[in-house]
């Protein structure tokens, strides 16, 4: 893994489809940077720029002022597209943890969960994020194309024996009156 | 016709007198009509003077002849009055005579009408009385049949209601015995139908149960699951997924799955 890949995924970028958009993102700011302000080097004031003539939002924002200046300096007008397309394909061979979640979860859930999966799992790994509200609640794994239900169906199926003899205790319970 | 009408004529006293006068009368002046044409005649030829003496003569003549007729007309039609007097006379003898006869024979027809209706009346009241008196025996004997007949009807009813009476005496026994033992029947009846019924129900109850149960047991899983998730979907905020979903992954790691290998 390159050092701008690792950088990149170090702006808090644990979702593929982050990566995706972050480097998209990074693509038009490189566009504005040498295209139109013409300088090598952004700082604060030219990432508001084109924040505003852009039209781009404070996550945005946030993440291109978390890029550290060395990570500009490997980008040249002439060489930009085709390191950002090295960038976007070694992105592609990096581990995925594909999540089937219940609900949406919010870009601060999404940083823990990715945190921990740097931490416990691999510290190059991305997240693969799907939505299925049947799921309840917990999630489902799929690892190395291996689906792991880690859902409530599963925790209640592990658990149908007790689940089965507590509903037969109440109907008993019920028959005799009490 | 015209003899009928004569007939009928002549058979009326008053009208053949009248009718003989009319008759006398019609002939005397036929006879001077035929002297006067004669006398006019003959005073043709007398126009002369030698003709006036005849004339004259003649004219006497004819003024007796007058005379005479007129005197035999004065006769004859005192003689007609006098027939017809005679005639009406008698006709009014007959006429009274005739009366009287009737008279008498309307007596006499009345008498023996009277004697006749009397004699009647008498046979008619006797019959009428006969009748009344049978008809009085005949209703006094219907009556007293009647009277027989109320009687015994009466002795026949009383005879019936006591015959009845005793027999519900004796149905009543006999009833209330079998009512009696048809109530112990009906209840022996009704609790062996009813042990059976609850019974069958409680085998139909347990059946079903058994079935609820296995039905239960088929799907409770999918209860609890379906419970949980409209539960779950609703109260869960979004850090409690996060820490379910941490929880998850923990034991996924605690499983050791994430050191698998593509296989």
């Amino acid at each position: 893994m390159t050092d701008e890949l690792r950088t990149l995924l170090g702006t808090q970028t644990y979702n593929r489809a982050d990566v995706a958009y972050h480097i998209g993102v990074l693509k038009e700011f490189l566009e504005y940077l040498f295209f139109t302000e013409h300088v090598s080097s952004p700082n604060q004031d030219t990432i508001a720029s084109f924040a505003q003539k852009k039209e781009y939002g404070e996550q945005d924002t946030f993440f291109l002022e978390r890029l550290p200046e060395s990570f500009f300096k490997v980008f040249s007008q002439e060489s930009f597209y085709k390191k950002l397309e090295q960038l976007a394909d070694e992105a592609k061979n990096l581990p995925t943890l594909s999540l089937v979640v219940p609900v949406v979860l919010k870009p601060k859930q999404i940083s823990e969960i990715g945190t921990w999966a740097r931490e416990k799992i691999l510290d190059n790994i991305l997240l693969d994020i799907d939505v299925d509200p049947t799921i309840s609640a917990g999630c489902q794994i799929v690892w190395n194309d291996i689906l792991y239900d880690f859902g409530l169906n599963r925790q209640i199926k592990n658990h149908q024996t007790e689940i089965e003899n507590t509903v037969h205790n109440f109907m008993h319970a019920i028959d005799n009156g009490k | 016709m015209i003899s009928t009408f004569f007939e009928t004529i002549f058979s009326s006293p008053i009208s053949a007198v009248f009718l003989g006068i009319f008759i006398l009368v019609l002939f005397a002046l036929v006879v001077l009509v035929v002297v006067i044409a004669q006398f006019g005649t003959q005073l043709q030829y007398f126009a002369t003077p030698i003709h006036d003496k005849i004339a004259g003569d003649a004219e006497h003549n004819a003024e007796q002849i007058l005379e005479q007729a007129r005197a035999q007309s004065r006769v004859i039609i005192a003689t007609a009055e006098e027939s017809a007097k005679n005639m009406l006379n008698e006709h009014k003898k007959e006429t009274i005579s005739f009366q009287e006869d009737q008279k008498k024979y309307l007596e006499e027809l009345t008498s023996q009408s009277k004697e006749i209706l009397t004699q009647q009346m008498g046979a008619i009241t006797q019959s009428v009385e006969t009748v009344a008196t049978d008809f009085k025996i005949h209703i006094t004997e219907i009556q007293a049949s009647l009277d027989r007949e109320e009687e015994r009807f009466k002795q026949v009813i009383a005879n019936e209601s006591e015959r009845l009476k005793e027999s519900f005496v004796g149905v009543g026994t006999k009833t209330e015995t079998e009512y009696h033992a048809l109530i112990e029947e009906t209840k022996k009846v009704l609790s062996e139908n009813i042990e059976k019924d609850i019974k069958r129900t409680r085998e139909v109850l347990s059946a079903y149960r058994s079935q609820q149960i296995e039905i239960l047991n088929k799907n409770i899983v999918s209860m609890v699951e379906e419970t949980a998730r409209i539960t779950l979907g609703k109260v869960l905020t979004l850090d409690e997924h996060r820490e379910l979903i941490m929880k998850a992954l923990q034991e996924a790691k605690q499983e050791d799955i994430f050191s698998t290998q593509k296989p």
